[in-house]
């Protein structure tokens, strides 16, 4: 029989119910609170890059042609499919078969990933293009860089959460690795394509 | 239910290409505006895609997803917009 204490400390931890419509999503609601924060962060970072472009569309066009549009398209390639292998690791988890694999094959691709931009990166400096040269190149380096520390992260999350399973946990890190996949979605148009 | 998260991502993927032919990436020429909606278009759905079928939302009800929706729909208005205003010198005096 509980004591009107642990009663009373019982109804303080907060229950999924507590947490109102983020309890519908899948995954820990708190990761939810992060991923809605990231969205809005980078939202305000694709309309601060259209309207610095709108100011100076020929600086801008001009130093998009030094980027490499076919490579942007192969890393839009590896993290689609890094994000289908954690969709079917986290069905899998679900289903009460092990993800693991599935969990790996996904970092190993978000590895590959920022593989990939590390050698774009590369060839930019060494053509002298640096976050100094102009607008473009700052907010180049700004945006795809953030966006490669959440790589960064999501692949460490990947990790944790394929040793520590779970389906929350699973759901939990897959959902943080959907958001960078689709940032990047939006990302590779408005950066590399759009003139 | 691994058969439909297949069949996103060949969409997905099919998508891409799409979007890198849209985006002529061997030319520097400007794209125009209406390659410009239909790039956003693409990227929008694919975006959706992800959301309901990878990420699960189509299971979270039409309110999150209605989020999520306007979020793109504005990004990709702004996105659009900003590239008008560029073709129309709008913005040129304001530098």
């Amino acid at each position: 029989m509980p004591t009107t204490v642990e009663h009373s400390r019982a109804e303080a931890v907060p229950s999924d119910a507590g947490w109102g419509p983020l309890s519908r999503l899948p995954g820990n609601p708190m990761m939810w609170i992060l991923i809605l924060g990231e969205l809005a962060v980078f939202g305000v970072f694709f309309v601060g890059f259209a309207v610095a472009r709108a100011l100076d569309p020929v600086t801008f066009d001009a130093s998009q042609a030094h980027l490499d549009r076919t490579i942007g398209a192969a890393n839009t390639l590896l993290l689609i499919t890094s994000g289908w292998l954690a969709a079917l690791g986290a069905r899998a988890e679900v289903s009460g078969r092990n993800p693991r694999a599935l969990l790996a094959g996904a970092a190993v691709l978000g590895v590959l990933f920022l593989a990939v931009k590390a050698r774009e990166y590369g060839a930019e400096i060494g053509a002298g293009f640096y976050p100094e040269t102009n607008t473009f190149f700052t907010l180049y380096y700004l945006l795809t860089g953030f966006h490669a520390l959440h790589v960064v992260m999501g692949v460490v999350l990947l990790i944790i959460v394929a040793w520590l399973r779970g389906i929350n946990n699973v759901e939990t890190g897959c959902a943080f690795w959907h958001m960078v996949d689709l940032i990047w979605v939006i990302l590779y148009p408005l950066v590399y394509l759009i003139r | 239910m691994g058969m439909a998260l297949t069949r996103t991502w060949l969409i997905l993927m099919l998508l891409t290409l799409t979007a890198l032919s849209i985006g002529r990436p061997a030319g520097d020429a400007p794209l125009g505006a209406a390659a410009v909606a239909g790039l956003l278009f693409v990227s929008g759905f694919k975006a959706v895609q992800i959301l309901r079928n990878f990420l699960g939302l189509r299971h979270a009800g039409t309110g999150w997803q209605a989020v999520f929706i306007l979020y793109l729909a504005l990004i990709a208005a702004a996105i659009l917009g900003a590239y008008l205003a560029a073709e129309m010198g709008l913005l040129a005096g304001l530098r």
